[in-house]
């Protein structure tokens, strides 16, 4: 799926954003979980309770975010038309007989 | 036997490492060797993997543990079941991976072999998230079977088991140093080679898991012995098209 046909919208950055999101939010949910283990202090302003609201914030977030811009794409991709194909810059001149030439 | 233990909280730390280890390498190895496909190509091509290999190793993890889900529908929470983290298989995401990258190049015309960059990063993203199963111990359903070697290990049940994670990041160390070595091969074997070497081999490893078979093999293994058939069928065709092309010249 390209992206010039979706206006230029970079949704194949935001898809491996997303991903990425998800992934480091899971292992902030195991850490959440270790921590206790190695006597941190859950009541603490800034501690293993935080880490595991922000890690389960994450997931949700990460998670709608990476299905909804995984739709919108395929959507986008489809209405553009897979047709279209990957156009790469337009060549004005043919340079065969060039290039046959000079070998 | 050495004692190990079960200690199921660190699996998604050693699997978001994965993730960032992997992610790392693939940059590295950008940087170092060149990309053949132009950025934006290449940014639609991690994302496809990514999603092909989230989707791929959900189902894959979902059909491995069927009579779980199948209580957990009788019970009413099937879908707290599909939503939890947990419950993805390696071979589900990179089988998913592999399909998503091809419909997303067939559909976008890119023409490129593209798979090649993701070798060694695979090799390192699979490799660090099997030191989070090998730590995760009995509460992951990737242990090994009993046996009575010098190296077999204690994950707290008091039987020695065989320590196949272990055994499977020596094999991908194997192969990361084979197909890293500068010998030259068509565009795009490299990950062929990878993949077809990493299904074969967890479809030998896998008999050395207390898995629920069905006709003798497990889930996993009929998915690498479907991706092994997939890879050749593809495969066999291309490379007798090469021997062809270079009988004529």
């Amino acid at each position: 799926m390209r992206e010039p046909p979706s206006d230029g919208f970079p949704f194949s950055k935001v898809v491996v954003f997303f991903a990425c999101m998800f992934g480091i939010s899971l292992g902030l949910c195991g850490l959440s979980a270790i921590l206790p283990q190695w006597g941190s202090n859950p009541r603490e302003e800034f501690s293993v309770g935080a880490i595991g609201v922000i890690s389960g914030i994450g997931i949700v977030i990460s998670a709608f975010g990476l299905t909804l811009t995984t739709i919108a794409w395929v959507i986008s991709s489809i209405v553009g038309g897979f047709g279209r194909k990957y156009s790469g810059p337009q060549r004005l001149f043919d340079n065969s007989d060039d290039k046959n030439n000079s070998s | 036997m050495i004692p190990i233990g079960s200690h199921p909280a660190w699996h998604p730390v050693f699997e978001a490492l994965a993730y960032v280890s992997g992610f790392a390498v693939f940059r590295l190895q950008r940087a170092r060797q060149g990309d053949p496909v132009p950025e934006p190509q290449r940014w639609t091509v991690i994302a496809a993997a990514a999603v092909g290999a989230l989707i791929g190793s959900r189902i894959l993890g979902i059909a491995e543990q069927f009579p779980t889900v199948l209580a957990a529908w009788r019970s009413g929470h099937l879908l707290a079941l599909l939503v939890s983290p947990g419950g993805k298989t390696i071979v589900g995401g990179l089988l998913g991976g592999w399909l998503g990258v091809e419909i997303v190049k067939r559909a976008a015309g890119i023409r490129t072999r593209t798979g090649d960059l993701f070798v060694l990063p695979l090799c390192a993203g699979i490799a660090v998230g099997r030191i989070g199963c090998f730590t995760a111990g009995l509460a992951d359903d990737t242990y090994g079977t009993p046996t009575h070697l010098p190296w077999a290990v204690n994950l707290g049940d008091g039987i020695g088991r065989h320590p196949v994670q272990i055994y499977e990041i020596l094999f991908l160390a194997l192969l990361a140093f084979a197909l890293t070595r500068k010998f030259t091969l068509p565009e795009g074997a490299r990950f062929r080679i990878f993949l077809a070497s990493y299904l074969g081999w967890r479809l030998a490893i896998d008999f050395l898991k207390p898995q629920p078979l069905v006709y003798g093999l497990n889930v996993i293994q009929w998915s690498c012995l479907a991706g092994i058939l997939t890879l050749a069928l593809l495969e066999v065709p291309a490379m007798k098209g090469r021997t062809y092309a270079r009988a004529a010249v």
